[in-house]
């Protein structure tokens, strides 16, 4: 046999096993072609942030091996003015840390759990094919580490928790997140894009009273929440931290909504969605005013600012908002356009109804 | 095999201990676990037993260590406490003087059951250490109080109930129960359930842990649920810096 034939029939052996071409034989077109074949490259480290902020697309045009390096941390947090809480975090943030990863990554996920962590966490991550969601494979006693690895299969914005027993309570307590699963061509360029989680809180004292509130089982059970917030505090995103964009600039927000109960009526007050990708999948709806966030679900919103103002995100099951704490602000600066949007442009006293005519 | 085989052999060269600690007569009685057992969801009936009536402390448990060099951390075997044994203390034989007296943490399954036997004694029953952690100062069976309940969510930081050195001992007299330490038991390798713990291949029985037979009579009780997680997360070789023990000992 000559030496042309060994190559052709060593091809045809790989392919029938669903290897990989072997290096010696691969082209680089090839490989760079089929998301299936073999991961190209280094291991890349996963860009992690905390809420509002969202890791930077990943910009590539082929699947990699992704590292990803979580860290569960148990801390007293504000909750509200003069209230603190004891969360419980993916990352020392409630929502935990957002990840980004691209359709047909291969995942390595390190989760870690703190020395002082007085609890056992794991983390069941909706973007995860398989027993748990990943769950199993990271039962991680305090002040030690595990890893699994999964292929990222479907594109979409996921809820990620910790699934401990009792699960509720860990939910609770604030140990969600999101993972973004690209597409392979990326999600459309957008000026801004933020970070938005709502969950509802459970504690012992009322609604703003003061120190350090312990979480109250039987409120939970009941589905009776203290607070109902956007990135596990009130204020979060208003005041010097209100999320910021342009006049004429488009918006992307990743909402999430961690529960552990409630179900969340997302809108912002005095904009349109131009597009709500339902339930954080791949297709969307197009103008939009308020849309349904399941507890364990996401939604991708996207709109343009039009024109500057103070939008307010809410919870549109609208007590909550004002008396539970489900308020943020996206404040808009530049150029005001008549066209679209004029203020008040009078104000008078009407005229007393006339007297009858007749 | 390794294992039991080697055990015995450090059994063996155990000598006595030396210092006696304080146990408290526990009068047994049928009890209602939180936990249930595979096909026993009545109540269980606790013998008579008698329970330290705290936790071990470093100094304690720096005694037996004087006493059973095996157990020195620079010395035990790898099989029987993993890398965060003692790892508190400031040498391999001594505590940090000023918190001797503070519950022994970091201590494996396999120290700890050597300590109690040298003692003559025995870590607790699941059954048993939630019999008596069932009572509050006033009642011995406190669990149907949410407010007793809810404060036990603290139980392993320092805002659980028995955390103060000073905190009441229980109906029984037994102390710390609730403390900033869980406690291993002697049968806790019973409590495994699978490692997700939403038994998700088998319905609602095991909707609260694991696949073993174990589940739960008292869903509201998150506060057991809590111990049951983190008691099952361990291997018996696992240290943890906020888990301890006490020991017990049969009515002969």
């Amino acid at each position: 046999m000559s030496r042309v034939s060994h190559h052709l029939l060593f091809c045809a052996l790989a392919c029938a096993l669903g290897i990989g071409a072997p290096v010696a034989i691969a082209t680089p077109h090839h490989a760079a072609t089929n998301d299936n074949d073999a991961i190209l490259g280094k291991p890349i480290k996963a860009v992690l942030t905390a809420p509002p902020m969202v890791p930077p697309p990943t910009n590539r045009t082929a699947p990699a091996k992704v590292i990803v390096e979580l860290e569960v941390v148990e801390k007293e947090m504000p909750i509200s003015n003069g209230v603190t809480y004891n969360f419980w975090t993916f990352g020392g943030s409630v929502p935990g840390s957002f990840i980004r990863v691209r359709q047909g990554d291969t995942v390595e996920f390190n989760l870690k759990n703190a020395h002082d962590s007085h609890m056992p966490h794991n983390i069941d991550l909706h973007a995860v094919t398989g027993t748990g969601g990943g769950a199993e494979a990271t039962f991680t006693l305090p002040g030690h580490q595990t890893k699994f690895t999964f292929k990222a299969m479907n594109p979409g914005l996921y809820v990620y928790h910790c699934a401990m027993p009792p699960v509720g309570m860990h939910i609770a307590n604030g140990m969600y997140g999101l993972i973004l699963v690209e597409p392979p061509q990326g999600l459309p360029k957008v000026d801004k894009e933020y970070y938005v989680m709502q969950g509802d809180f459970y504690t012992e004292g009322k609604y703003g009273e003061p120190g350090l509130q312990p979480f109250s089982l039987e409120k939970a059970i009941d589905e009776h929440p203290t607070y109902v917030l956007f990135n596990g505090a009130e204020g979060s995103l208003t005041g010097d931290k209100a999320l910021t964009a342009k006049a004429g600039e488009t918006v992307r927000l990743f909402v999430g909504n961690g529960g552990p109960n409630l179900v969340s009526s997302f809108h912002v007050i005095g904009e349109i969605f131009d597009k709500v990708y339902t339930e954080g999948g791949s297709k969307y709806q197009e103008n939009v005013q308020t849309t349904l966030i399941p507890a364990g679900g996401s939604a991708m919103v996207e709109f343009k600012t039009d024109v500057p103002g103070n939008y307010i995100l809410v919870d549109h099951s609208i007590f909550r908002t004002f008396h539970k704490g489900t308020l943020g602000i996206l404040k808009v600066t530049g150029e005001k356009d008549s066209s679209i949007y004029t203020g008040q442009q009078s104000s008078m006293e009407s005229p007393p109804a006339g007297k009858s005519g007749h | 095999m390794l294992t039991s085989t080697l055990w015995l052999v450090l059994l063996a060269t155990s000598s006595p201990a030396a210092s006696p600690a304080a146990y408290v007569e526990i009068p047994g009685g049928a009890f209602r676990s939180t936990i249930r057992y595979e096909g026993n969801d009545g109540d269980r009936v606790v013998a008579d037993f008698a329970l330290m009536q705290q936790a071990v402390s470093d100094r304690e448990f720096q005694a037996f260590v004087l006493q059973h060099p095996q157990w020195r951390r620079d010395r035990v075997p790898a099989l029987f406490a993993d890398s965060g044994y003692l790892s508190h203390w400031q040498a391999d034989d001594a505590p940090d003087p000023l918190d001797a007296e503070r519950p022994a943490t970091h201590v494996s399954w396999f120290a700890a059951d050597a300590y109690c036997k040298a003692q003559q004694a025995r870590l607790p029953d699941w059954a048993e250490w939630e019999y008596v952690a069932a009572a509050d100062p006033q009642r011995r069976d406190a669990r149907t109080d949410p407010v007793w309940r809810n404060r036990l969510f603290a139980d392993g930081t320092s805002r659980a109930v028995d955390a103060a050195g000073n905190a009441p001992a229980n109906a029984y007299g037994i102390r710390g129960l609730h403390g900033a330490s869980w406690e291993w038991v002697g049968d806790f390798s019973t409590l495994l359930g699978d490692s997700d713990k939403r038994g998700a291949d088998d319905g609602d029985r095991l909707q609260f842990c694991g696949a073993t037979g174990l589940s739960f009579n008292n869903r509201d009780d998150y506060a057991v649920l809590k111990r049951v997680a983190l008691l099952s997360a361990m291997q018996p070789r696992s240290t943890l810096g906020n888990l301890g023990f006490r020991c017990a000992r049969s009515r002969p």
